[in-house]
């Protein structure tokens, strides 16, 4: 995709410093593009680090190809740098151990995450991948609001948490599909132990 | 809509358990055995859990620093659970809940139903449920009204601080409750207790005491009193009590762990020999190179503050003994006693 196509990220110009009006593109996994401004890359510290340590100036940026992110899709991609474009500029929280503030979930995020489950997972993967603490925090505040007034077996179908017994047999499966021989041992084993044998050797 | 909890990253999974409500965080541990797992792995920020009986319910509160933390269980003894709760099930012993949400003063509680025929063993065990999540278990406090039927109340042993409210309340009551707690940390009574406690009374064992209305209660728990502090609100006392708090403290048989304890008449008293006392102990004015001029430590316990002193115009009595110096201060109204470490 030329860059010319690349999808449009609204960027706010006037809130860019002029010094600090430089913007980088990104690929995701099926081939879009972004352009994003080095401020918002800012609020992503596995991308600020990358870029940094590429050393791009803007000539790099618009002859050289697109930065390719490989395991985000283009979807995913887009709320990202929405969020960094929106958040462009504020202080990172960063985390000391101690109990921590309250995640308020501000209006502009409210209305980015108001997309599918599958979405919003894509999403964290991606914020937890490119390390963007707040939007982190913000996405699983979402997630973890979904348990609100849930009791035990409403969480366990929200959250599709299996019970015991089917972690039981999916460790079960785990196991037999590693040593195919295992079953064939065990059934030997049951057979012995009815026909009364005291040792299975 | 679902989302799939357990395929999230570490980082995020725990973001997402750590943020909940502590409420929330306690119906998902009984989702599975490895959700319980999960959550004693969890940060909690939970500092205390404290119980409210009354004769109709139980609140447990989840005590956090931040309210958002925290969290609030109603248990309510049901013959059988209501249409609107969902039935859990515990494993180990079989017991079961009813679960359902409410709201009360704006936020959400969780309601759990027991059912009346198991509701002592459906107590225990739910509170053991709570605890075993925590790697450091909150600090377990009670507030227990004086009119509430004590054996229809689960106090676990281990409970630190105790509070009992609401009208005039018995003797042995006041003592059955009490006695509950191994180690009473903290013990807040607001109710008359009559008839007067004994010396032995459990009250005298406490670390932090303060008495509401103390009343005549102050003759025996004031003088047999082995914690750190204590507060006794109208009272009733004459300098027979003081002339015998100070003795016991001078001949030091007595007050080994005392650090204040304050007095506070229900009316002036008009015939107290305030400097006869003094002269009798060898009190003697506050000197700077003895003692500091301010008891400056503070404690909270259930709400109630135990608060630094000022001690500049307290009169010194020293213990021959050891050497070691007290201060007291009285007037027509109080009583205050300080001991220096």
């Amino acid at each position: 995709m030329s860059v010319e196509n690349a999808p449009v990220v609204d960027v706010d110009e006037a809130a860019i410093p002029v010094e600090k009006k430089m913007y980088y593109r990104f690929e995701s996994n099926d081939k879009k593009e972004f352009r994003v401004s080095e401020l918002a890359i800012q609020q992503s510290e596995t991308l600020n680090r990358l870029v940094e340590a590429m050393g791009y100036t803007s000539e790099d940026v618009e002859n050289k190809p697109a930065i390719a992110i490989e395991n985000i899709d283009g979807k995913t991609l887009k709320l990202v740098f929405q969020w960094c474009e929106h958040h462009k500029g504020e202080a990172i929280p960063v985390d000391d151990g101690s109990v921590p503030k309250i995640v308020e979930i501000p209006e502009f995020d409210a209305k980015l995450m108001d997309i599918d489950n599958g979405l919003l997972f894509k999403l964290i993967w991606a914020a937890d991948y490119l390390n963007i603490v707040q939007l982190l925090n913000v996405s699983c505040k979402k997630v973890a609001n979904m348990a609100q007034g849930k009791t035990p077996a409403q969480l366990r179908r929200v959250y599709l948490l299996p019970s015991d017994e089917e972690d039981e047999a999916a460790k079960r499966a785990a196991q037999e599909a590693q040593d195919p021989r295992a079953r064939e041992v065990e059934e030997e084993f049951e057979e012995r132990k009815r026909q009364g044998g005291n040792s299975f050797f | 809509m679902t989302i799939k909890l357990l395929r999230f990253p570490s980082l995020a999974l725990f973001k997402i358990l750590e943020s909940m409500p502590s409420t929330d965080k306690v119906l998902i541990s009984f989702c599975s055995s490895k959700m319980k797992r999960l959550m004693r792995m969890v940060k909690w920020y939970v500092s205390k859990m404290q119980y409210v009986s009354n004769r109709f319910q139980t609140h447990i509160f989840l005590g956090s620093p931040i309210f958002d933390y925290g969290g609030l269980f109603v248990i309510q003894e049901v013959n059988e659970f209501t249409e609107n709760s969902r039935t859990y099930r515990e494993e180990e012993f079989g017991l079961q809940y009813g679960l359902s949400a409410d709201t009360i003063e704006g936020k959400t509680a969780t309601v759990v139903q027991v059912l009346k025929r198991e509701q002592s063993s459906s107590k225990w065990v739910f509170h053991d449920l709570i605890i075993d999540l925590f790697r450091n278990p909150p600090v377990i406090e009670y507030e227990v009204d004086s009119d509430c039927d004590l054996s229809n109340i689960y106090i676990n042993e281990t409970v630190r601080n105790m509070r009992l409210s609401g009208g005039d309340a018995n003797a042995s009551y006041a003592e059955r409750y009490f006695s509950t707690a191994m180690d009473l940390h903290g013990a807040v009574v607001t109710p008359l207790i009559r008839p007067q406690l004994l010396i032995d009374s459990k009250l005298t064992t406490a670390k932090y005491l303060y008495l509401e209305h103390a009343f005549y209660n102050t003759w025996t728990l004031a003088l047999h009193f082995n914690g750190h502090r204590a507060v006794f609100n109208y009272s009733i006392f004459d300098e027979q009590i003081v002339a015998g708090i100070i003795n016991k403290w001078k001949c030091n048989e007595g007050f080994q762990n005392l650090q204040t304890l304050e007095i506070y008449s229900s009316h002036i008293i008009p015939d107290f020999h305030i400097n006869e006392i003094g002269n009798h102990f060898g009190a003697r004015p506050f000197d700077g190179l003895r003692r500091p001029e301010n008891f400056k430590e503070e404690h909270w316990v259930m709400d109630v503050h135990f608060k630094p002193m000022e001690c500049a115009n307290f009169l010194d009595i020293v213990r021959e003994s050891d050497g070691k110096v007290a201060s007291f201060l009285l007037t027509t109204s109080m009583f205050k006693f300080c001991v220096w470490n």
